[in-house]
Parts: structure tokens; C-alpha cells; sequence
């Protein structure tokens, strides 16, 4: 029997185990992102503003439903429903982020990139941030990425929804 | 023979085509389950923020009398009676963009806080204290807004001069960033020590929050994402490098240049005092 568990199949097996810890990693990150802005949406405001890539008429509107938006994919994620959805949307969100703070190294501005509250506002030299924020959204990204491609995973709302005869037979 | 395998045929093909559309059919009805819960997941989280956001004390309130419409505060010969002014010196307009929890406007202050102190009594420069509040996140109780709301009221109830007194203390006092700041109790007796013993209630009961609120969003609004932010006759004052914040050399150059512009005597502080003594006694 054991000779018959292939690479593959092992793959196969973890995979929904894997999917899991990814939804929750991911959703986690959205929960307290979107938490942490909640509170301070005028910081939220400050912060969208700070990049200079939005129109002002619009930076109240991106500023307010910012926490919202990261909310709804955090709870989303974490009871793992629409899976395949929330995860592109995920992955769009967070190319978003990559592309405004690496515009923002670009052009030289010098500010935090307000990812977890705060207004924008930079103290010193803000390149090690950059670099981490960047690093970290694009490691965000790659989880995205493989949520979207194989959905399916251990626990959640989706596998209720959708009998799956793989979930089912993992033991 | 062949008719009836037709007719089973067909039969099969009857069959298979009725799973498929039973299977349809439940496809369609379990994507309209999924659509109705995060329909109401959305709606839910939505209503909350809604509330959230309504429950959050915006702009506005009373403001400070004397308050300039940047929501500065003007620390000039003039705003604290300067008897050493110099006459026929106009002041070189110095703007500062200050958050009392930010180390970076402590270090300036420690600076240049003598040299301002000296001018601004002498006439030569007059400063425009912006306070701010965008480091809220590095105090566990919102310490940058309090302490701009606890200077708002010093300035509100004693002036200029007992703001800056306040100022100068809230700076050797600065709480490090990430603990739980001062308390209210505390920026109420470094009031005190201002000269402002009047100011307990407006210090609990952040009568000035509103005002806090509106001048760090106005400041956001000119694009101030970082403190200190300083102008000197309305150009940003930059670091001796890239990255790095400016210091007393860059102030007092920047306010020589804005000077010989303006200033009749010789821009030199000390000729200026010299000949501004004369003048002031000519002048009367």
C-alpha cells in the first residue's frame, strides 16, 4: 500500500491541510489590517493620501472602505467561503499595495505605508520599509496565488457547500 | 435487436442528460447559497464599520482663540510682547510642523530651540507652530493627540508665550514611542509649570480634539506626510542630505537668505540688534 503513495499523491493529500494554514495566514493578515484602521479611518484617509496616487475627490471613498474591504476578506478567508473568489480578489488587493508602495520608493516619497493604521507618516529613511512591506506582500501574494489555484481546503464553509469527494476521503 | 439497443441507448442518454441538468440545477443553487452568505457577511461588516465610523468624534468643536488658519500658533516678538524687538525688522516666517511624540522634532528642538528663542525675541524670525497628531499609533493611549490638545489649551487660556514654555517642557518630557505615553494628570501639571493652572478640564475632557482632528487632516491635505516639516518664508527646509532632516546650519542659513531680502540693516543678527536698538529709539 505505502509503495502506492506516490509524491503526487502526498501533494494531493497535504494539499487541503496546506490550503488551510494559507486561508488563515492570509485572512489573518486582512483581520488585523483592516482592525488595526478601523478605528483611526481619518489615519486611513491620511495614509491613502500620502502615496499622491489617488484623486483627491476620492481619497475620502478609498480611504473609509480600505478596513472594510480587508474585513470582508479577512472573515471570508477564515471560514473559508467563495475561496477561489477571495483569493483572486486577495491577490488583486495586494498587487495593488506592491504597485503604490514601490511607486512610492520610486518617486522618493518618504512615508510608512500605513499597511496596519497609521497616517503615513515617516520618521527617518524609509527604505528598510519599503523593502519589508514589499517582501511581505508579495509573500501574501504567492499564498493568494496558490489559494486561487487549488481552493480546496480542510474546514471550511465551501467544503460544506460542495461535497468534494477528495476532502471527503482524506482521512 | 439493433431497435432495442437504440431504445436503450437512448434511454442511457435520456438518463445521463436528466443527472446533468439535476446537477446544474444544484450547481446554480449552491452558487446562489454561497452569493446570499457573502452578500450578508458584506452587508454585516458593512453596518458595523457604518457604525464604527459614526461613533467617531470627527472635526470641529471650539478652537482656540488666536488660532491662525492653518490652525498655527504665532510665537513672534509681537504675540509675546517682546521688549527687545527690533524695530523695522520684519520677521522671517518660519512654519513648523510638530508632533509632540515624534523624536525627530525633539531632536530639533533640543537644536535649535535657543537660537528661535533668541530671534523671535529679537523680531528677526516669527514661528508658526502647526501642532499635529499623526504618530497616535505610537503611544498605547493616543499620546500625539492629547499632548496637541493639552497645547491647544495652554495656548487657549495663557498665549503664546506659556504655549511655548508648555512646548519646550512637553519635549523634555516625551514619552518613547510604543509605551503608554503621560497621562492626563501629568500634562496638566507640566501646564501648570507653564503658567496655564486653569486647563485641568480642558486637558480630561480633550476640549480641543476637535481641533487636533482638523489641523493634522488640513496638514495632510498640504501634503505633510512626515514631522518636523518646516518652512522658512515659505520654502520646505531640507537636510544637510538626502533622508536626513535639517538642522540649526540649514535654519539659520535659510533665515539669512530670507532676511537680506527683506530686512533693511545688515542681515547679521547681531549687526541688526546693534542697529535695531538705535532705530527702535529713533522711532519714538
Amino acid at each position: 500500500m505505502a509503495v502506492d503513495v506516490t509524491w503526487r499523491s502526498r501533494v494531493d493529500i497535504a494539499w487541503p491541510w496546506l490550503a488551510l494554514v494559507a486561508r488563515l495566514v492570509l485572512g489573518g493578515v486582512w483581520l488585523a489590517a483592516g482592525a488595526a484602521k478601523i478605528g483611526d479611518p481619518e489615519a486611513s484617509v491620511r495614509a491613502v493620501r500620502a502615496y499622491q496616487l489617488v484623486p483627491d475627490p476620492l481619497e475620502r471613498a478609498v480611504g473609509y472602505s480600505l478596513p472594510l474591504l480587508e474585513i470582508c476578506l479577512g472573515v471570508l478567508l477564515v471560514i473559508g467561503l467563495a475561496q477561489r473568489l477571495v483569493a483572486i480578489a486577495s491577490a488583486v488587493l495586494l498587487a495593488v499595495f506592491i504597485v503604490g508602495i514601490a511607486s512610492a520608493w520610486a518617486r522618493g516619497l518618504q512615508i510608512e505605508c500605513g499597511c496596519f493604521g497609521g497616517g503615513g507618516a515617516s520618521g527617518g529613511d524609509p527604505t528598510a520599509g519599503y523593502r519589508w512591506d514589499i517582501l511581505r506582500d508579495v509573500g501574501l501574494l504567492v499564498l493568494a496565488g496558490l489559494l486561487a489555484w487549488r481552493p480546496t481546503s480542510r474546514f471550511s464553509v465551501d467544503g460544506l457547500l460542495y461535497p468534494d469527494p477528495r476532502t471527503r476521503e482524506v482521512p | 435487436m439493433s431497435n432495442r439497443k437504440k431504445r436503450d441507448d437512448g434511454r442511457t442518454a435520456r438518463a445521463a442528460q436528466m443527472r446533468r441538468e439535476r446537477e446544474r440545477a444544484d450547481a446554480r443553487r449552491t452558487q446562489l447559497t454561497v452569493g446570499a452568505i457573502v452578500a450578508a457577511i458584506v452587508v454585516i461588516i458593512v453596518a458595523a464599520g457604518a457604525a464604527i465610523f459614526a461613533s467617531e468624534r470627527g472635526g470641529g468643536g471650539a478652537t482656540p482663540h488666536d488660532l491662525t488658519n492653518d490652525f498655527g500658533i504665532v510665537y513672534s516678538a509681537q504675540s509675546i510682547g517682546s521688549d527687545q524687538a527690533v524695530k523695522g525688522v520684519k520677521p522671517v516666517k518660519v512654519v513648523f510642523y510638530e508632533d509632540f511624540q515624534c523624536p525627530t522634532c525633539r531632536a530639533w528642538e533640543q537644536q535649535v530651540g535657543s537660537y528661535v528663542k533668541q530671534h523671535v525675541n529679537l523680531g528677526v524670525i516669527s514661528v508658526e507652530y502647526r501642532p499635529i497628531a499623526i504618530l497616535d499609533q505610537a503611544s498605547t493611549t493616543n499620546y500625539s493627540s492629547r499632548a496637541a490638545n493639552a497645547a491647544f489649551c495652554v495656548f487657549n487660556s495663557q498665549g503664546a508665550a506659556a504655549f511655548h514654555s508648555f512646548h519646550d517642557i512637553l519635549y523634555a518630557n516625551q514619552p518613547a514611542e510604543g509605551s503608554a505615553g503621560l497621562d492626563d494628570s501629568t500634562l496638566n501639571q507640566m501646564a501648570e509649570q507653564a503658567g496655564a493652572d486653569n486647563v485641568s478640564s480642558c486637558i480630561d475632557n480633550q476640549d480641543f480634539s476637535g481641533t487636533v482632528t482638523d489641523a493634522t487632516d488640513a496638514a495632510s491635505q498640504n501634503n505633510i506626510v512626515e514631522t518636523p516639516t518646516i518652512f522658512v518664508d515659505g520654502k520646505e527646509l531640507q537636510g544637510p542630505q538626502p533622508n536626513t532632516a535639517p538642522g540649526l546650519p540649514e535654519l539659520a542659513d535659510a533665515v539669512l537668505a530670507a532676511g537680506a531680502g527683506q530686512a533693511p540693516p545688515s542681515p547679521s543678527p547681531n549687526n541688526q540688534q546693534g542697529a535695531g536698538g538705535s532705530s527702535a529709539s529713533q522711532g519714538r
